[in-house]
């Protein structure tokens, strides 16, 4: 009675997709490699290597994801008019890059507005079915923070060049930053999306003293982002049951669609078939 | 109409052949445009670079990582969805998974709850799954005359913002619970297709679930 499609697609191209195999949040065998600039006022270059990657990089914009082989890599951020990376302006720093690991390199101040950069490995372990992770990194001229989550601190005496995380039930949360121990945001507050499977990561950067704190935000899938469910039970009340007692189910079925029986009877006799 | 729709339990689900096929062809047909539409965006409006000019940097993804791209990079969410053929003219809302892996569904069987962490219908890429409970205390769902839809029959899928993603049934199935794999029919590798799904075969009263599910395989259209 049951087609076969599933034997038909093993002898097709599906089946020699690579079906089976986990979820890949990272191109296979490759590193994952996100640039973040976090240093107010100041547009640049990004030499990977030696090569112009990123040109003419604003405060705020976030470029990649590259996938790199696993390596060492330099960078080094130069004035936007540089004609090559001899005379950076950071860096150059040395990157070690590991297989199937994402990282997002932020170029950000530190606590006392010196120009810094720091590496962050991005966590795409997997996360409970019906979460998403929040990952929150204070790379901002600024002191310890507390992070709020609906009204609530969720992560408190964060400071620069830190970060804490957390997974959380999926769903959009209204984040704010106060200064570690008070209640007046100094961020936000701002309405935070977590999907399912989905690391979302804020930055908070600027300086305090410049007054130009911001949020920025990157997205990285873990390997649990877009999880096939384990099944699908989409039924409850055996009405559409085609099973060989099922006459008498039809037979309510049949009544209850003409009006001529209400819910007390259909659930009288379905609780009888028992 | 109910009448003949339940008389249908009786009746295997047909024999359609070509299923395969027909997936593999709106795979094939949804990934050709979208590459050729990456090149097209590579070159720069066409413009052959002259020679000796500067050698440019690779080309590596930037954009503003503010909230507000963000919430742009979200998908439209599906908010209706219409099979005329089959009178199902029903709101969407969106689901997650549950603790236990399965697939959260709308209480109520009047409900399709679209799986928010897939695609969304009229997406370029994956899959988009939308499911209903088969019935409900008070009677039959709109998804139970799922098993007795016509190939080619077109699938409506209204979105948020007021667009339409329109689809044509390629296959429709129903399978054993005990064999069925979602991660096989969600694997979005071959292209974007909408996937329904509901519950059908035998009640095990025992369990309260059914025994298997209706599996229905829907193209895009393209406008």
């Amino acid at each position: 009675m049951r087609k076969t499609i599933f034997a038909s697609l093993a002898a097709g191209t599906v089946f020699a997709a690579g079906l089976g195999a986990p979820a890949m949040a990272v191109d296979d065998g490759k590193a994952e490699l996100s640039v973040l600039h976090g240093v107010p006022d100041l547009t640049v270059d990004v030499y990977v290597n030696g090569d112009l990657t990123l040109d003419d990089f604003k405060p705020g914009d976030m470029g990649g994801p590259l996938q790199l082989a696993p390596d060492t890599y330099s960078v080094a951020i130069t004035a936007a008019d540089a004609a090559d990376d001899s005379d950076p302006v950071l860096g150059p720093i040395d990157l070690e890059l590991e297989a199937d690991m994402s990282y997002t390199a932020v170029a950000h101040l530190d606590a006392d507005a010196n120009p810094t950069a720091t590496l962050f490995t991005n966590d795409i372990s997997s996360v409970p079915s019906g979460n998403g992770r929040l990952t929150v990194r204070h790379v901002a001229a600024a002191p310890a923070v507390d992070i709020w989550a609906d009204g609530e601190v969720l992560f408190k005496d964060l400071s620069n060049p830190n970060e804490m995380m957390a997974d959380v039930p999926a769903a959009t949360y209204e984040a704010a930053v106060s200064l570690a121990g008070e209640s007046d945001p100094v961020i936000g507050p701002a309405d935070v999306p977590i999907e399912d499977g989905v690391n979302t990561i804020v930055y908070a950067w600027g300086s305090a003293a410049d007054d130009n704190l911001a949020l920025a935000v990157q997205t990285v899938d873990t390997a649990t982002a877009g999880a096939a469910p384990t099944a699908v039970q989409a039924g409850t009340s055996g009405f559409a049951d085609t099973g060989s007692n099922s006459t008498v189910i039809w037979t309510v079925g049949i009544i209850a669609a003409l009006g001529l029986a209400g819910f007390g009877a259909t659930a009288a006799v379905a609780r009888s078939r028992r | 109409m109910m009448v003949a729709l339940l008389a249908g339990c009786a009746t295997t689900t047909s024999e359609r052949s070509g299923v395969p096929s027909a997936i593999e062809r709106a795979a094939t047909s949804s990934l050709m445009p979208h590459d050729s539409g990456d090149a097209a965006a590579g070159t720069d409006s066409g413009e052959i670079p002259s020679v000796g000019a500067p050698v440019v940097a690779p080309r590596t993804p930037v954009y503003t990582a503010d909230l507000d791209y963000l919430a742009e990079q979200r998908d439209q969410e599906p908010v209706r969805l219409t099979v005329p053929e089959l009178g199902i003219d029903m709101d969407v809302t969106d689901v997650g998974l549950l603790r236990d892996g399965t697939l959260e569904i709308p209480e109520t069987a009047t409900v399709a709850g679209w799986y928010r962490a897939m695609a969304a219908p009229g997406a370029d890429d994956g899959i988009a799954l939308l499911a209903a409970h088969v019935d409900s205390p008070t009677g039959l769902g709109p998804f139970a005359a799922l098993k007795d839809v016509s190939e080619g029959a077109e699938v409506d899928v209204g979105l948020e913002d007021g667009a339409t993603a329109r689809y044509r049934v390629a296959a429709v199935e129903q399978t054993s619970k005990d064999t069925v794999d979602f991660e096989r029919i969600l694997d979005g590798s071959l292209g974007h297709h909408l996937v329904l799904v509901t519950c059908g075969g035998e009640f095990n009263w025992n369990t309260r679930h059914y025994d298997d599910n209706v599996i229905v395989w829907a193209e895009r259209i393209n406008d």
